[in-house]
């Protein structure tokens, strides 16, 4: 009987709320129908199921949220579910969690449960090359989040009202140890202190304090870590985008796939296609390694009701520019809607932020972990610029690319500029 | 004050009993060439000659026979000491010293007191092969009712045989071959270390490595390697594994919140383990990574000297598993069986 475990729909995901079942016990199930929808820290998404079966048992009621890798339900194979009807457990994990007890390693799990019966387990598998699972993370109680410390470590951070969850562990696998704390404490050091029970005074004085969504808290406590953890460095270039406007206007006029283009959409084509040439940039800092995505996915910074979401536009390097122009306009959609294929949040090597139809001309932006760099795009402005011996009116606009230290200097920086400038000067060869 | 005196490890340990003996005309000394042949390893040079054949006697072959007498005799009031020419041939009066030594005093209720030293060399030496090459102190540690001493340094040694010889209760006195021409600093005069007190003997504020007999010069030494990284280990000499000082050990780790057990032997149930629970239990939320030990490797000694030296834990392997538990070097793969060796 294979099981449905709550997938990591993002990659900030640690737990997941079932908004409602589409599918009901005793339901037949095919792989890729919608079993249920999942409410992750970013955003509404639809669960779908990886086997095919009859749904027998759901462990986890609409309304309650079960963490990452956790059983949320059971199907049964068709044969099976003639014999043997297993009464449906209540949902141990979640009303009483054993955060004591690890979860049990894929490997670890009793062969019955882990053997999906008459479909090999490698096909089986195969279907979820993006759900990864945590199973360190599966038995915390509901709505903790788990995180590796060393007992010496938690009590500090207890004593000194730390939010381990806030900390990245530098100790053996990601562990948070002493020095980890005592970088907490020092980086404090400076900052008021907080207040630890401030709502009287701040309601007398007509503060109001809003709670923060599920979206803004995600996004408070990553760039949070950002800000802490990678040292950001900034460069910026000046981009004439003269032809880059009139290209832009003649595709908007040609229709079809290009209906609905923006200068965002020029921008994640030449990132892209600058990020194979500078792959420094498309990469990750994991300890004592750099890691180069083989993968070119774009994140677009997009304003939502509850906050700031990242949606991933995929392989901007190889995908034709209306293709592109396709898959961001739908993915916006859906994200302002809130809802979400599996993948749209995922996978995103770099991060392009614009505020290009605001009058800022330049800002600098925090980057988006793991990854190593992010590039904020100000509006196009008309201004006077030097073209050989004369002053002639331009439109230019300024990028800034802030970049993680740890892993890219300014060298690289200023090579992915003036690859990323070419292109957008020259920018016919985005669309050829 | 008078100055310290530089002597050998066989020196101090042959002052204890030259002065306790003379102190005490119920001490005497027996073993298999203690007495003519002036010792095995020369412990016991010139001892037959000053104190004559009724304390400093030679037995046969019979480590049953010679430790059953000894216990008697401390029995009816007497204080023996017992060599045995290594702490293997003890092997064949484990009986002796599990069920008699160890068991008379509580089982008669204390009518009788054992006031006995049961000492000689221990663990490994050189390319002894496996049968003479073991360190068996965590075997007789195991057993409620006997003290179990192992010395690391002529001072201790010294200090530590004349306590073990003033006990009223059997004593395990683990020696070593390869320390018994160590040299170090003895104070002059009476000196008595007592039994169950742990010593630093090396300050450190990053790692707690417990150790005791020869290991702690491999510790010693390792420290030092660390140091030049900027790791400063403490290193605890335990003296005594039982009674353990379960509280300079746990007062050393909520310290440094890291903690390496180096032991000469085999790991399973071995007095690492021991340590480890007990650090665990009292310093569990100092801990900033998980307590580890270093032992000999879970096998027969091997003859071949080259094999000898991987068995036994060496300097560089305790600065490796130091920068493990520091998170500075990966941990290698375990071997998940039950006896899990190291």
């Amino acid at each position: 009987m294979p099981d449905v475990t709550m997938p990591k729909l993002s990659d900030t995901m640690e737990e997941g709320k079932i908004l409602r079942w589409l599918k009901q016990p005793g339901d037949r199930v095919a792989i890729g129908d919608v079993l249920a929808e999942v409410e992750t820290d970013k955003a509404n998404m639809e669960l779908e199921a990886f086997d095919e079966g009859v749904l027998s048992e759901v462990r986890v009621k609409e309304g309650e949220s079960a963490p990452v890798g956790a059983v949320i339900a059971v199907l049964a194979s068709a044969e099976q579910r003639k014999g043997t009807s297993r009464p449906a457990a209540p949902a141990e994990s979640q009303k009483k969690p054993e955060p004591a007890k690890p979860a049990p390693r894929p490997a670890e799990v009793p062969s019955g449960a882990a053997r999906g019966e008459g479909r090999p387990e490698a096909a089986r598998e195969s279907w979820r090359p993006t759900v990864v699972r945590r199973p360190e993370a599966a038995a915390e109680a509901e709505g903790a989040e788990h995180v590796k410390a060393s007992p010496r470590a938690r009590r500090l951070a207890r004593e000194h009202q730390i939010d381990l969850a806030s900390l990245t562990g530098t100790g053996p696998g990601g562990r948070v140890v002493e020095k980890d704390i005592e970088a907490a404490i020092a980086a404090r050091g400076a900052a008021p202190k907080r207040e630890p029970a401030p709502a009287p005074e701040a309601s007398r004085r007509g503060d109001r304090r809003l709670e923060l969504s599920r979206v803004r808290r995600t996004t408070a406590k990553r760039m949070g870590e950002s800000k802490r953890e990678v040292p950001h460095f900034y460069a910026s270039a000046d981009i004439r985008m003269d032809e880059a406007v009139r290209l832009k206007e003649a595709l908007a006029g040609l229709g079809g796939e290009f209906e609905g283009i923006t200068f965002t959409h020029l921008v994640l084509k030449a990132a892209g296609v600058a990020l194979t040439r500078v792959p420094e940039v498309n990469a990750s800092y994991d300890g004592d390694a750099m890691v180069l995505h083989d993968t070119v996915h774009v994140g677009v910074a997009t304003a939502v009701e509850q906050g700031l979401i990242v949606p991933v536009i995929h392989d901007c390097d190889r995908e034709p520019l209306g293709a592109i122009v396709q898959r961001a306009r739908a993915v916006v959609e859906r994200a302002r809607a809130g809802r979400f294929a599996a993948d749209d949040l995922s996978g995103g090597t770099f991060t392009i932020s614009n505020l290009g139809m605001y009058p800022v001309s330049q800002f600098a932006a925090v980057i988006n972990p793991p990854q190593a760099a992010i590039l904020a795009v100000g509006a196009i402005r008309a201004v006077p610029v030097v073209d050989g011996d004369r002053v002639v009116p331009g439109r230019v606009m300024t990028v800034t690319l802030s970049c993680d230290h740890r892993i890219i200097d300014g060298v690289i920086a200023g090579r992915f500029l003036a690859e990323l400038r070419g292109l957008l000067e020259r920018p016919l060869a985005l669309v050829v | 004050m008078p100055e310290p005196r530089v002597v050998t490890f066989r020196e101090a340990l042959r002052e204890a009993m030259v002065e306790e003996m003379e102190r005490d005309p119920s001490i005497f000394l027996m073993g298999e060439e203690v007495g003519h042949y002036q010792g095995a390893y020369k412990v016991s040079e010139g001892m037959l000659a000053r104190f004559g054949e009724k304390r400093v006697i030679d037995t046969p072959i019979a480590e049953t026979g010679f430790a059953g007498v000894g216990i008697g005799a401390a029995m009816i009031g007497l204080r023996p000491i017992i060599e045995f020419m290594t702490w293997n041939f003890s092997l064949t009066a484990y009986d002796q010293l599990v069920n008699n030594a160890a068991k008379l005093r509580y089982m008669s209720n204390g009518q009788f007191t054992l006031p006995i030293v049961f000492r000689g060399p221990g663990g490994a030496a050189h390319a002894l092969a496996a049968q003479h090459s073991q360190a068996l102190e965590s075997l007789y540690a195991h057993v409620p009712g006997l003290k179990v001493v192992v010395p690391a340094t002529p001072a201790d040694a010294k200090g530590l045989l004349k306590a073990a010889i003033r006990d009223d209760n059997p004593v395990v006195f683990v020696e070593s071959e390869v320390m018994y021409a160590l040299k170090g600093e003895v104070p002059a005069g009476e000196h008595v270390v007592p039994l169950g007190l742990a010593d630093v003997k090396r300050p450190g504020r990053d790692v707690t490595v417990v150790t005791w007999a020869k290991m702690l010069h491999a510790s010693l030494k390792a420290a030092e390697e660390l140091a030049r990284d900027g790791i400063e280990v403490e290193v605890l000499d335990l003296r005594t594994i039982r009674p353990l000082d379960g509280e300079a050990i746990v007062d050393s780790v909520r310290r440094t919140g890291r903690c390496l057990v180096v032991q000469e032997g085999w790991p399973f149930a071995g007095v690492a383990a021991e340590v480890i629970t007990l650090v665990v239990r009292e310093a569990f939320d100092e801990l900033d990574a998980p307590p580890d030990r270093l032992t000999s490797v879970d096998v027969p000694m091997p003859y071949a000297t080259n094999l000898e030296t991987l068995v036994i834990p060496s300097p560089d392997r305790v600065v490796a598993a130091v920068r493990r538990l520091l998170g500075l070097e990966e941990a290698p793969v375990r071997p998940a069986a039950a006896g899990g060796t190291r």
